[in-house]
């Protein structure tokens, strides 16, 4: 820290009154002092302690980096705590021994520990302004009153037309904007009120956070990868366009497609979930699709990867692998670019109760029912349900559409694994 | 480092993709990640804000130069654990994080109990990155970013700005025009900065004067040379950079074996501590021991409410008092050098260069001594660590601005601030051009090429902007409110 002298003294009155008054309140009645008694504590020590801060300010013109450590700060107040324990025993305040260690000690920890990070996120200001929570708004620079039309600027030989040429379609609206008018006085008593509330609703909360956090790492490293892969992986738009159906017999459309283990193949219900196997080619009955598979990681910017051709699918290397406990995630285009189709263009038609078949790298495959096809717009991808840990294997397929990045939709296709699929050894 | 060449725009002949918004930010570095970072939490939308960047991301510039200086992700930088450039609010620190993945509560303690019982913490550069991309991922950075050259800023009539932007990757498309209320500069340092002496070895050496490295520019064969086959190497400059070339030289020298001997040039030698009787700077072995670049109340303290009160003369002269080149005391390096002097493989001398010579496999150093006489030296190899360009007017852009009398530049070449941040001669016309990182060196606050420095500007920038209705003030509801969102990862 690096207060000044006006900033220790603004904060350790802010502190003792939003801060200090309402915890020794609270000890002071479980404790059984009398609440006179206990107001004549917080007022002593507030006051000694301004006094204090003097002195501290005069030890920190010692230092070259005319700073105060945490440590420093921590360990004043032993000094301090004898000195007010001396005093209230000179006013008649003191009451038994203990129940002072206590209420000082208490009080002490939790201003400190206020003041090394929770007090910054109520204002952000206070440390750059040497500990001061008062500071004059600077002076608003001239506004813009009308931003006008460009093209004259950037083409001034353009001919003068006869009539006004139309305004042309401004990309943001034009409207006047509201120019706030800096807090008066009054305004500003209004705002260190409301801080003074602040620091008591958020001091609970904001301490129980940092807390939860050491606590609950495991759960934040979680909540982070997928958070920098919120962003849905592909921007979609318009609905995938149903291709001309093959020749073959279309399927019924909401019956699942009944699909047979191969006669050569041995199938098992349970195998180990805990081995990661890079899959191979994923197979689709009912859209007679089955395609090898590349994959693909993060991009930089914490969206999904995709293919380099609307023609591949590729599975996502950072989440399971397919028939590993968790969500393995297989990717395609749904909207073709020039001679190529989208490999995952009808991937929408899929129900529930399908087939989706996927070979691993090591000839075993595993089957996977579809259980749910979903259709969201890409603001609303839901990336915890798409991307989060589940117990049993499971399978999403996402379908994107490449054109137009700012709306339309992703097709995604939830699905759980039932069986591994083992080739029978030639005899 | 950015490289911009001059292109004229020619608005007669060509036309420009126009675009409207509220600011536009030239540079894509820190600094820039720093403002709209603060914007972003404030509330501002990504339609009101353009970054015209070269760079995909915000830490490409940063992570080059750390990487040309021979950097690895686990070194550890000289900041604080709570100049996070990912955050306003700097808390939890660096030390938390780190202690949290490391599940190790080391890091957190020395945070704690700096700089009285040890060393300061200090975040590494992999940390850094780290966290900048996720923050970078959360307030929408792709979505502002313009990836370009910003050619030129010219006022428009009706005010505000118009930036001219190359934009990168497109031969023969249109040059897009953003006119925008507010432009914001924060252009960082022009690259690394050669001595005449130094530029006038490379020209004339037969090798191209590849024996002579910066310390800023990419130099690893200097160390790859010093493992294989040994030798004599003179390091110019006593900051950071040689502190950290030195340990590099030594490790290396340990590891091989082989027989270096290393000749450390300081300009000015410091044996004793300095500054005020009472409160003095620590020194030693030549070097000024200082934890950062300034002390640490020119970040937001005493010092600060100084430099904002003192005339730009004064303040100039005292910024460069306590900005002057100085070295974290850091165990490692100070046992070293000790070693070092008792087994006569280093040598500190205090002078400047006059001349470097080409001498056959050599290169001869003329250098006038302190005491004034003179000295050669012959060495194998000469790393320069004289530092960075901080010269704005070096940035073709900013050399523009100032010809066309939209800027006013001070004794240190950089534009000239208020404590708004707001440059000096933009004031009149309606909107506003700001300035942060070193491209506003000299303004009242000291350190501003600091991550601290960087968001304490950003923190004013905004103050004033806010009062334009961009984004809004970071009150302690809101504030509260978006760091737990910020806490939570979640997306703005």
């Amino acid at each position: 820290m690096t207060p000044t002298l006006v900033g220790r003294l603004q904060t350790r009155l802010l502190l003792m009154l939003v801060i200090g008054l309402p915890w020794t309140l609270v000890l002071a009645t479980l404790l059984g002092i009398g609440l006179g008694a206990a107001l004549g504590m917080v007022a002593v020590v507030t006051v000694l302690g301004l006094l204090w801060e003097a002195v501290y300010h005069a030890l920190q013109q010692l230092r070259w980096d005319k700073d105060w450590p945490s440590l420093l700060a921590l360990l004043a107040g032993i000094p301090e705590g004898l000195v007010a324990w001396a005093v209230l025993a000179a006013v008649g305040l003191r009451p038994g021994g203990g129940a002072v260690a206590l209420l000082f000690g208490t009080t002490w920890l939790l201003l400190w520990l206020v003041q090394q990070g929770p007090l910054r996120v109520l204002a952000p200001g206070w440390r750059f302004h040497g500990a001061r929570f008062l500071e004059p708004r600077p002076e608003p620079v001239r506004p813009v009153e009308s931003p006008a039309a460009l093209d004259e600027l950037l083409t001034p030989t353009a001919e003068p037309e006869p009539e006004p040429e139309p305004e042309p379609e401004p990309v943001r609206a034009a409207a006047p904007r509201k120019v706030r008018t800096p807090l008066t006085l009054p305004g500003r008593r209004l705002g260190v009120a409301l801080l003074a509330a602040a620091v008591l609703a958020g001091l609970g909360w904001s301490i129980s956070t940092t807390v939860g956090k050491e606590h609950h790492g495991s759960a934040r490293a979680q909540a982070d990868r997928p958070a920098t892969a919120s962003t849905p992986p592909e921007a979609p738009a318009g609905s995938p366009a149903p291709r001309a159906q093959d020749a073959a017999p279309a399927p019924a459309a909401q019956q699942p497609v009944k699909w047979q283990v191969p006669s050569d193949h041995k199938a098992y219900r349970t195998w180990d979930a805990a081995q990661r196997i890079t899959p191979y080619a994923v197979t689709i009955p009912r859209l007679q699709l089955q395609t090898l598979l590349g994959s693909v990681g993060l991009s930089p910017t914490g969206t999904i990867q995709t293919p380099a051709k609307a023609s591949e699918a590729a599975w996502y290397d950072a989440a399971a692998a397919p028939g590993q406990t968790g969500p393995a995630v297989l990717v395609g285009s749904m909207s073709g670019r020039g001679a190529q189709h989208g490999v995952f263009a009808q991937v929408g038609q899929l129900v529930p109760g399908d087939t989706v078949v996927v070979t691993r790298t090591d000839s075993t495959s595993i089957q996977f029912i579809v259980d749910k096809v979903q259709q969201v717009p890409f603001a609303k991808f839901p990336t915890r349900q798409v991307y989060g840990m589940t117990d049993k294997p499971t399978l999403r397929l996402i379908g994107f559409s490449k054109a137009g990045k700012a709306s339309g939709t992703n097709v995604i296709v939830y699905a759980k694994a039932v069986r591994l699929l083992q080739p029978k050894q030639a005899s | 480092m950015t490289q911009l060449t001059q292109h004229p725009p020619t608005p007669d002949e060509q036309e420009y993709d126009v675009r409207r918004t509220r600011l536009v930010s030239i540079g894509g570095g820190l600094g820039s990640f720093a403002l709209l970072d603060r914007l972003r939490i404030g509330g501002a939308s990504v339609d009101d804000l353009v970054v015209v960047s070269p760079h995909r991301t915000p830490d490409q510039a940063f992570a080059q130069a750390c990487r040309n200086s021979g950097m690895g992700p686990r070194d550890r930088l000289r900041s604080d654990s709570s100049a996070r450039i990912d955050s306003p609010w700097g808390f939890p620190g660096y030390a938390a994080t780190e202690a949290r993945s490391r599940k190790h509560p080391g890091p957190l303690l020395r945070s704690l109990a700096e700089p009285v019982l040890c060393q300061p913490y200090t975040p590494t550069v992999g940390l850094l990155r780290q966290t900048l991309a996720t923050e970078a991922a959360r307030i929408g950075w792709d979505d502002m970013l313009v990836r370009g050259e910003a050619l030129r800023v010219f006022r428009h009539p009706d005010g505000g700005y118009v930036v001219i932007v190359r934009r990168r990757g497109k031969e023969g498309a249109k040059d897009l025009a953003i006119e925008c209320e507010f432009v914001h500069l924060a252009l960082g340092p022009a690259g690394p900065l050669l001595s005449p002496e130094a530029e006038e070895f490379r020209a004339s050496a037969r090798d191209g004067g590849r024996r002579l490295a910066h310390a800023y520019e990419p130099h690893e064969e200097v160390y790859r040379q010093l493992a294989t086959r040994g030798g004599s190497v003179l390091v110019r400059g006593s900051g950071i950079a040689s502190s950290r070339i030195l340990q590099r030289i030594i490790d290396d020298k340990e590891r091989s074996g082989r027989d270096v001997h290393i000749w450390q040039l300081f300009r000015s030698y410091h044996a004793e501590p300095t500054g005020p009787r009472r409160a003095r700077r620590d020194a030693g072995c030549g070097f000024a021991y200082q934890a950062f670049n300034f002390p640490k109340a020119a970040f937001g303290g005493q010092l600060r409410d100084t430099t904002r009160r003192l005339s730009e003369e004064d303040r100039l002269t005292l910024v460069r008092e306590l900005g002057a080149t100085s070295t974290p005391y850091r165990t490692e390096w100070a046992t070293q050098l000790r070693q070092g002097r008792a087994e006569g493989w280093y040598d500190a001398v205090a002078g400047e260069v006059t001349r470097f010579h080409d001498h056959g496999e050599l290169v001869g150093a003329e250098i006038r001594l302190a005491s004034g006489d003179r000295l050669r030296l012959d060495v194998d190899l000469v790393v320069d660590a004289t530092g960075m360009d901080q010269v704005a007017t070096e940035h073709p852009l900013v050399h523009d601005l100032v010809e066309q009398r939209l800027a006013e530049v001070n004794a240190l070449g950089c534009l000239r601030v208020d404590e708004r941040f707001v440059v000096a001669g933009s004031e009149e016309h309606p909107g506003a051009m700001f300035a942060s990182g070193m491209t506003s060196r000299g303004a009242p606050l000291a350190p501003v090429d600091s991550f601290l420095g960087l968001q304490s500007a950003a923190l004013s920038i905004a103050e004033v902007l806010v009062g334009q209705g961009l984004g809004s003030r970071l009150g302690p509801l809101r504030s509260v409110a978006q760091w737990w969102k910020w806490m939570g990862g979640r997306s703005l």
